[in-house]
């Protein structure tokens, strides 16, 4: 293809999630990871799984930490970086006694830049409205989830969810771009790195 | 003309003595500067002040833009507030950033301050039935080369991740790394 | 319009003996089918031109006007009007001996430039000068002795650099926090923004700054606590600092610490070039350390060493559309013509002596 007939270049996101972390232990049997891929208007997957969950998971010898270990690919085109892919993780956990429920939401950018990126992002959770409500969600375990988690993607009207966070999820992924140069696009950071 | 993008989220604030936080930012540029797509203003969800002393957000930013000059390059203003569970909001910290010229990947961290009571009556009032002084003129937080007769307090920070992705500035004559 | 009814006047005496030659532009909106056969006329005269050919000179009408300012309506010879409005503009060319298509190639290209002029259009600075863009940011003051500070800056700007007016600035006055593991900290979070301009060929010496980290107190006492001095290459990029503060104090100890507590004093040093020499051993002070200061700057640098090449991407979808617009040009130039050589030979016809125009 002549550079003057370039319109769209192509990303390919590859990695895992690795493992969520809890600093204040975790007391579920069993833990899963959903995770989901958002986008602009002027991208469109080329391959790739764009949702998918994990298998269930429980913490090993450190009681802090479950490991996931999920692989995600996928593979974008686009004509515009704005909308760059966000991916969507919705971590819950499956006990005998409360049955299926939230342990909290993550936001996170698929890396901009080329090269392998290890995100750690909170996990937000929406609090109840009302103290009784709290009280309730601490008792039987199952806590208020929100109706759609791509709305935390999109950055507007969310109407000041009141949320809490009590763990990190971890993954690490890596970006490979073709044609984002020719197109002009500039994202690589400069070779040294100053220290301050 | 060139074009800057801006990828990112405002993680969280650090630092404060307030139990439930939230922030609402505002990209501010020089007339050269105008938004192509993404929200230049916008408000994060009110998140909790955690085991670490800092309270989350993760709040996706998106922007674009489009210039035809050098000057007046994106800054950020933020205004962090406290939600209390009657519902009330009261300001707690004001801070300003420029936006790195580099493309890559940036933690910026921002030092907050708010604007201090004035007399003793004020801060009286403050120290029993909560509440603040808030800024009337918003512009002074990146405007100004004296600032001196403003009194103000230092707060917490705040985090921010951010991506630069930048366009065609080289075919201007621009070195920027 | 009205030097239309004025020609067809049958009462015309100024024009005796005069020969006129007309050509009207005229905007067809008519319907045709397959074999250019009219099937419905609708046309509306946009523009004539008079060639007085006895004494050579045209009549243009109506006249030259703006697009923006005074838009002429396109109206058809009964008075209805389209919603169309048009300008006109004349330009003298040299009478070359070319294709006609390659005239119409170049008229495209010249209007396609026009329409993306503002593509092209970017802020640079004069030619063989390099404009350097500074923001910089105090961010915070770590670890001083006292509680509300704010920060005085200075500026001094090397020779043979032009700069913007900002020499000297003031932050302001902020109580520090305490937290539990860290050190006291006063936050400002301060830009300046700076713009220097300095010949292409020369590497311009750094950009001086000096910083005052002054305290305040319930008396209104201004008091020096450190002084820190930052040489600021012009290089771009962005980047992070602490420098550490050093407060001038006398030799003696009992006198220095008196002098501090009960009279402060700020602004100390008068010449703050002082900063910028290495330490002279026989001084009658020396440096005592104070906190940090954090900083972060952004350096942007501009010239016109290369030519601008036009970006390659807006011009992908609207040449082609340009060149599939010069198609259609080139056809509807074809079909004009054809009812052209139609027109005129009714022309020929009517008055016998006047030339075809594209005869010439």
């Amino acid at each position: 293809m002549r550079d003057s007939e370039v319109t769209h270049f192509l990303v390919s996101i590859s990695g895992q999630i690795e493992f969520a972390s809890f600093p204040a232990g975790v007391f579920d049997e069993e833990v899963y990871v959903q995770y989901e891929f958002v986008w602009g208007p002027d991208w469109a997957v080329k391959s790739g799984l764009t949702s998918g969950v994990s298998q269930m998971a429980r913490p090993g010898s450190n009681p802090e930490t479950v490991v996931f270990n999920m692989p995600v690919e996928l593979v974008f085109s686009s004509t515009n970086v704005s909308g760059w892919p966000q991916i969507i993780l919705t971590v819950r956990a499956k006990n005998m006694m409360s049955g299926d429920s939230l342990r909290g939401y993550a936001l996170a950018l698929t890396p901009p830049t080329a090269g392998v990126r290890q995100i750690t992002s909170p996990l937000l959770r929406p609090r109840a409205a009302t103290m009784l409500g709290e009280w309730l969600a601490w008792v039987t375990g199952r806590y208020p989830e929100l109706a759609d988690p791509k709305m935390l993607a999109s950055g507007k009207d969310n109407y000041l969810l009141r949320t809490e966070s009590y763990g990190n999820i971890t993954m690490s992924l890596s970006m490979i771009s073709k044609d984002l140069r020719k197109l002009g696009y500039d994202n690589q950071p400069p070779a040294y790195k100053e220290s301050s | 003309m060139a074009e800057l993008h801006i990828l990112g989220n405002i993680h969280g604030a650090s630092n404060f003595k307030y139990q439930s936080l939230f922030c609402r930012y505002s990209f501010q540029a020089g007339p050269n500067w105008t938004v192509v797509s993404g929200l230049p203003e916008g408000q994060t969800v009110s998140g909790q002040l955690g085991s670490s002393q800092s309270a989350v957000w993760s709040h996706p930013l998106d922007i674009h833009y489009i210039t035809k000059g050098l000057q007046g390059w994106p800054k950020l203003l933020l205004h962090v507030s406290c939600l209390d569970s009657l519902g009330r909001t009261w300001t707690v910290g004001y801070s300003c950033c420029s936006l790195p010229a580099v493309p890559g990947y940036h933690e910026i961290e921002l030092p907050c301050w708010a604007p201090s009571a004035a007399t003793l009556t004020d801060r009286i009032r403050q120290y029993f039935l909560g509440g603040s002084h808030q800024l009337l003129q918003t512009d002074i937080i990146n405007i100004g080369l004296d600032r001196l007769k403003l009194k103000t307090e230092s707060r917490g920070t705040v985090k921010l991740h951010i991506d630069i992705v930048l366009r065609n500035f080289s075919q201007f004559g621009v070195e920027y790394k | 319009m009205s030097m239309g009814r004025l020609f067809r006047s049958e009462d015309n005496i100024a024009v005796d003996g005069d020969s006129w030659m007309s050509m009207h532009v005229v905007l067809d909106n008519s319907e045709y089918n397959e074999d250019s056969q009219l099937l419905l006329k609708q046309e509306a005269v946009l523009l004539s031109l008079h060639h007085n050919t006895t004494r050579n000179y045209v009549i243009v009408s109506p006249d030259v006007n703006t697009l923006e300012w005074n838009p002429y309506a396109v109206e058809t010879s009964t008075g209805v009007r389209w919603n169309y409005v048009y300008a006109l503009q004349l330009e003298f060319d040299k009478e070359d001996d070319v294709d006609d298509l390659e005239i119409l190639l170049k008229k495209l290209k010249k209007k396609w430039n026009s329409k993306n002029k503002h593509i092209l259009n970017f802020t640079m600075p004069s030619i063989g000068k390099r404009q350097y863009f500074i923001t910089l940011e105090i961010l915070s003051a770590k670890d001083f002795d006292a509680d509300e500070l704010y920060v005085e800056f200075f500026i001094k700007y090397p020779d043979g650099v032009t700069s913007s007016d900002v020499h000297h600035g003031r932050t302001h006055v902020t109580t520090s926090m305490r937290s539990e593991d860290e050190p006291r900290q006063a936050h400002f979070a301060q830009t300046v923004d700076l713009q220097v301009e300095a010949d292409d060929d020369q590497e311009p010496a750094p950009i001086k700054l000096f910083f005052e980290v002054i305290s305040t107190d319930w008396w209104g006492r201004h008091r020096t606590e450190g002084y820190a001095y930052l040489p600021l290459p012009l290089d771009p990029g962005h980047r992070t600092r602490v420098l550490t503060c050093v407060r001038p104090e006398e030799k003696n100890k009992v006198e220095a610490e008196s002098r501090r507590f009960f009279v402060g004093g700020c602004h100390l040093l008068k010449d703050l070039d002082v900063l910028t020499k290495p330490r002279m051993q026989n001084t009658d002070f020396y440096y005592a350390s104070s906190g940090t200061l954090h900083l972060r700057w952004s350096t942007l640098a501009q010239s016109t060493i290369a030519c601008p090449r036009p970006p390659a991407q807006p011009s992908v979808s609207s040449a082609s559309a340009v060149l599939q617009g010069a198609e259609a040009v080139l056809k509807q130039y074809r079909k004009a013509r054809a009812r052209l050589a139609a027109a005129t030979r009714d022309l020929k016809c009517h008055d016998g002596g006047g030339d075809s125009w594209n005869n010439n």
